[in-house]
């Protein structure tokens, strides 16, 4: 789960028990050197309990998102990131060239990347064979709420993909988390879509439901679907 | 400027500190704990173990950041 947008630091954490999300995906900043004992998000939500992700948010091109994970995995001490390079301010769509290039030098000096993508299947499968740990396919365009805009496309990254899928950006409400995990997904990255619900506790926990009964729908193998209609009922014998 | 001044930029304001300062004593300065944040000086890392150590020189650029709300 994200930890932007929230109204506080509280709420932010009550949504996150409740959305039963393990890992929180973090910002790196200037500290605000005037207000140098104003509160913490590491004050209030406990790296030992949940698992930091710090991003490369804002980055436009891969040194600089090199540079800001680097500072991140000396600030926290922690190896995994996510990696997200922007290619443009209106839709906030990856720089895949540049994503590329980032990831192949944070993996060669031991980061365990987690890429923001695009739903190209062979740019992600390129993500994958340079050695990142998870693929994180956009639905739709981040903050936009329009949930899994391709759906073939997520699949055949699905389909095609050795390390975890995990939808990041443009989950909306519950049924598109659902949708992410039925498709096949590990995971979804959820933020404005609990933060600007009108109540982020409830919409993190029904975002839990969501992902836990898509899983399940996933696992179980769903039935073929059928151009015409085929009776549950045996024909009539009388 | 004092001779035994030094001016650096810390997050893009400037800041005037007796010379020989390390990083360790000008967070002390600036009432900054140490944990969850990373400092880079001239666009190099300096790990939390050298903070003692590293002394910050006139004209230095000195970013200190740490972890915010983010998606």
């Amino acid at each position: 789960m994200g930890s932007g947008k929230f109204k506080s630091f509280k709420e932010n954490l009550y949504a996150l028990e409740a959305s039963g999300a393990e890992i929180i995906t973090v910002a790196v900043r200037r500290v605000n050197i005037s207000k140098p004992n104003s509160p913490k998000l590491t004050d209030v939500i406990d790296s030992k309990k949940y698992t930091y992700l710090p991003n490369s948010a804002d980055c436009y091109n891969a040194e600089e998102a090199i540079r800001t994970l680097k500072l991140a995995r000396e600030a926290g001490g922690w190896d995994l990131v996510k990696l997200e390079v922007i290619g443009d301010r209106k839709t906030l769509y990856p720089n895949m060239i540049e994503t590329l290039k980032a990831a192949k030098i944070l993996v060669k000096d031991g980061f365990k990347v987690m890429a923001y993508c695009s739903d190209d299947p062979l740019l992600a499968k390129q993500l994958e064979d340079c050695g990142c740990t998870a693929i994180m396919p956009l639905g739709s365009p981040i903050g936009s709420g329009l949930g899994i805009q391709n759906k073939f496309n997520t699949k055949i990254i699905i389909d095609n993909s050795n390390v975890p899928v995990v939808i990041d950006a443009g989950v909306g409400t519950a049924s598109d988390a659902c949708i992410a995990m039925e498709l096949g997904c590990e995971g979804v990255l959820i933020n404005s879509a609990i933060a600007l619900a009108n109540n982020p506790v409830l919409m993190g926990n029904s975002m839990k439901l969501a992902v836990e009964s898509g899983r399940k729908a996933f696992l179980s193998g769903r039935m073929a679907k059928n151009k015409f209609a085929i009776a549950s009922s045996p024909n009539k014998d009388f | 400027m004092n001779k035994k001044k030094i001016k650096v930029f810390i997050n893009g304001d400037i800041f005037s500190f007796e010379k020989e300062l390390t990083i360790e004593a000008m967070l002390k300065k600036l009432k900054i704990k140490p944990n969850n944040i990373a400092i880079e000086c001239n666009l190099e890392i300096i790990s939390k173990s050298q903070y003692s150590l590293f002394k910050i020189d006139n004209d230095y650029k000195i970013e200190i950041v740490n972890f915010i709300g983010g998606g």
